[in-house]
């Protein structure tokens, strides 16, 4: 156990991290399978978007929505631009 | 093994008790095996229902396997319009979606590998954001700027939103292989009189191609399976195999999306199995300066 939480976790925090907000920024986001088996109340995000854009025709909305969703987001993403970035720095040469 | 499994004993820190079965072999095996049987099972069985729905006519709830086989929807299927002509729109929306990535892409993945300018690495990790936010809100916002410059319901609406998912991919992948790429080679070739362009046709693009063609093919079927981008700004005028795979399995009998979902994923399987070889040389060349 104490291999695990000193050595093997901080050694892979990076390639952790990319999963965990690529996974996390995935799900939140998703659209055909809450679309094509979900309900229809609640809905998740991204078929709510959906909705608002073509069947309600209020692209504003959609684009508010979309807004709002991007700042949920913004945390994992930029843990996750960074994540990438950092492991990938010995791939090309930065 | 027995001298191995006695300084085992003698260095084994004493054991929680509940991992008793740990130490005995015939239960780590079977350990082992039902998790692999789970994991294959939990990825296989839904393509197994997928292939008895292909093939079913009907197949009602108690019953374990289709109760009747037909080959009614495939005929349904093929000689369906939609399908033919979201199959036609989808062979000339990929194809020319990877072309795109390729002439905008390949240039500036040459780039990112050979020279030094300012605001380089941003630039090239700021590529990450069409990864970092969700695509369905990346969509809506830029299908609103298509309201406003007429490209909703168009091809070239279509062609322009299945780009954003091929950037990335099509940036740092040839761009990791044109790194890969020998500087000694380079300098050998201009040593022996050859021209900057002849350099990199002759050297630079032939060594960095199994990348370039991984990438093309990345390209592809992300621009093949894009959904989402093309459902919001395409339809109802442009509909695509995937777009269409909505509509197909909403609005009808389970064996027809059944019988779409395989064929959309006929180019996928094609493509992986051509692509093995590239791949496998792909991995080669990367390793060839041993990074």
């Amino acid at each position: 156990m104490t291999v695990l939480w000193r050595i093997v976790l901080p050694m892979n925090i990076v390639p952790l991290l990319i999963v965990l907000t690529f996974t996390f920024i995935g799900v939140v986001g998703s659209f055909t399978i809450p679309f094509l088996i979900g309900p229809n109340a609640p809905q998740m995000f991204g078929v709510a978007i959906q909705a608002y854009f073509s069947n309600y025709n209020q692209p504003q909305a959609a684009v508010a929505l979309a807004v709002m969703l991007f700042a949920i987001c913004a945390v994992a993403g930029v843990v996750y631009v960074w994540a990438t970035g950092r492991s990938n720095q010995h791939a090309v040469t930065l | 093994v027995t001298a191995g499994a006695a300084s085992r004993e003698e260095v084994a820190p004493p054991r929680v008790a509940f991992t008793w079965f740990w130490d005995i072999p015939e239960f780590r095996r079977a350990l082992g095996l039902i998790l692999v049987f789970g994991l294959s099972s939990f990825l296989l069985l839904p393509l197994l229902t997928l292939l008895l729905w292909a093939f079913a006519d009907e197949w009602r709830y108690p019953n374990v396997i289709p109760q009747s086989a037909s080959l009614k929807w495939w005929e349904w299927v093929f000689t369906n319009g939609d399908v033919g002509s979201a199959v036609r729109y989808s062979f000339i929306t990929a194809p020319v979606v990877t072309l795109l990535a390729a002439v905008i892409c390949l240039p500036a993945a040459y780039s990112f590998s050979r020279f030094r300018f300012p605001g380089r690495r941003a630039l090239f990790i700021s590529l990450l954001a069409a990864n970092a936010f969700p695509k369905i809100g990346l969509y809506v916002a830029i299908a609103t700027l298509f309201y406003r410059l007429n490209l909703m319901g168009t091809y070239w609406g279509v062609v322009l939103i299945q780009l954003v998912g091929t950037l990335v991919a099509m940036v740092w992948i040839p761009a990791a292989g044109f790194d890969s790429v020998a500087r000694e080679l380079e300098d050998a070739a201009r040593d022996a009189g050859a021209g900057p362009l002849r350099v990199f046709w002759s050297i630079t693009l032939p060594l960095a191609m199994p990348a370039i063609v991984v990438a093309s093919f990345l390209a592809f079927l992300a621009a093949f399976d894009e959904s989402q981008g093309t459902l919001i700004v395409g339809s109802p005028q442009i509909v695509t195999m995937p777009t269409l795979m909505y509509t197909l399995v909403v609005n009808y009998p389970e064996p027809v999306g059944a019988i779409f979902s395989i064929l959309l994923s006929a180019p996928s399987v094609i493509l992986l199995l051509i692509a093995r070889r590239y791949l496998l040389a792909g991995y080669l060349a990367a390793g060839f300066k041993g990074r």
